[in-house]
């Protein structure tokens, strides 16, 4: 069973790990391999959780079928009545036992972009970069809508009784961050930031039910930059990438030339999971249209 | 004693240059110890790139949810990214003529340009906004 493979996964890891686990939020300036370290038992323990929690609501569902027949059966006499009361309690028990354990485990449950998102990006971004280096990461997984990260509320309220109320609430999640020396001498930069629109709407319905309703939208932006060196790469076509990306920032300098992508995602769920491909593709895009620069003398 | 036979990096790719330790039982290939895994299942070895590959076929169901977060996947998905971004990585090494990569064409540095890599000891804060 997943949810035992998942707790003893739990006990496994460090106090540090399990602080991310309950604060969401971990920022660090060390080798990649490090950090990779870190994150990857905990995406393991995420990843069984989420199924063992998936288990629990199946036996908590399968518990309280079994309750009902057990009824049905004390109802028939099949089962004595002298026995009817351990055999109800002894599936109750399992039904609401695993409700119950599952909403727990929840204050544990990760984003699942930790282990689809983060840890294959970091897994990739350490195959190129410097021997030696450190990489400064920064990750807040505290979830999109918490208190810290409103920016604004809008409020409106026709009166007592009156319908349709309607608040908007706004969230801004810088959520992630990394920038990596990488093998080449450019510097990377990858950060995703999430606009969030969260709408709680109250009205009643024809019959005069009164009815609730939330609506979400996330808009990601997603950035690549690369800082190269003039020396190694010859970065004149940049203007060819602006039809490659949302908005294209270029900035010149005496030894390197910054070159940033970026490409926007809209979304309207809190659980929609971020693609490392997306990231990947722009430094793809950025490097592809970068030629090696000309020999001196030549 | 001869060099490991992979290729590392993702954008830029470079050989290995620790020696073999043993070969890989799916491409027959020398390796070192840090590229080569047992393969799950059975008790052989088998390379990175061979164990991406088996983790990049479409057909693993559940289990690759798993592997996302496996060294392998990155050597498998390189093959695909290549292939499905027409990317063509950057060789830093020394280049002849077969320098390629799994038919991929790789573009080289210039050996001058090369020699510059690491000549900049601020590298991580020139360049971006502050």
């Amino acid at each position: 069973m997943k949810l035992f493979s998942a707790l003893r996964k739990y006990f496994a890891l460090t106090s540090a790990q399990r602080q991310f686990i309950s604060k969401g939020i971990w920022a660090c300036n060390q080798p990649p391999a490090a950090i990779i370290n870190f994150l990857k038992p905990l995406a393991a323990f995420d990843s069984d959780l989420d199924k063992g929690r998936d288990q629990l609501m199946k036996i908590g569902c399968g518990g309280l079928i079994l309750s009902f027949v057990v009824a049905i059966m004390v109802g028939n006499e099949v089962i004595p009545e002298s026995s009817a009361g351990i055999a109800m309690f002894m599936v109750l028990t399992l039904g609401l036992g695993s409700f119950i354990a599952r909403w727990l485990l929840g204050s544990m449950d990760m984003h699942n972009n930790l282990r689809m998102f983060v840890v294959p990006l970091l897994n990739t971004l350490q195959q190129d970069m410097a021997p030696g280096k450190n990489m400064i990461f920064k990750l807040d997984l505290r979830g999109k809508t918490c208190k810290s990260k409103m920016i604004s509320q809008k409020h409106d309220n026709p009166g007592w009784f009156r319908y349709p109320k309607l608040s908007t609430y706004n969230f801004k999640d810088y959520w992630f961050s990394c920038i990596a020396p990488l093998v080449d001498g450019s510097t990377l930069k990858i950060t995703v930031d999430d606009k969030i629109r969260q709408r709680k709407k109250t009205y009643s319905s024809r019959s005069g039910k009164t009815k609730f309703k939330t609506k979400i939208k996330i808009k990601s932006k997603i950035s690549a930059s690369l800082a190269m060196k003039n020396k190694t790469y010859d970065l004149e076509k940049t203007g060819s990438l602006t039809n490659l990306c949302d908005r294209l920032k270029v900035k010149d300098k005496n030894r390197r030339k910054a070159v940033g992508m970026t490409v926007y995602q809209i979304s309207t769920s809190e659980d929609s999971l971020m693609e490392p491909a997306v990231c990947l593709n722009l430094v793809g895009k950025i490097l592809m249209n970068a030629a090696p620069a000309k020999a001196k003398g030549a | 004693m001869e060099n490991c036979s992979m290729k590392r990096g993702f954008f830029f790719l470079r050989p290995c240059d620790h020696p073999a330790r043993r070969q890989c039982t799916l491409c027959g290939k020398p390796f070192c110890d840090e590229h080569l895994r047992i393969r799950p299942g059975k008790n052989e070895p088998a390379c990175l790139d061979c164990l991406g590959k088996e983790l990049q076929k479409p057909n693993r169901g559940s289990d690759y949810e798993d592997d996302l977060f496996d060294p392998g996947w990155s050597y498998g998905y390189r093959r695909s990214f290549y292939s499905g971004s027409h990317y063509r990585p950057w060789y830093i090494g020394q280049a002849n003529a077969d320098t390629s990569f799994d038919g991929h064409e790789v573009r080289v540095f210039d050996s001058e340009s090369a020699d510059d890599f690491d000549d900049d000891p601020n590298a991580e804060a020139d360049g971006f906004d502050s």
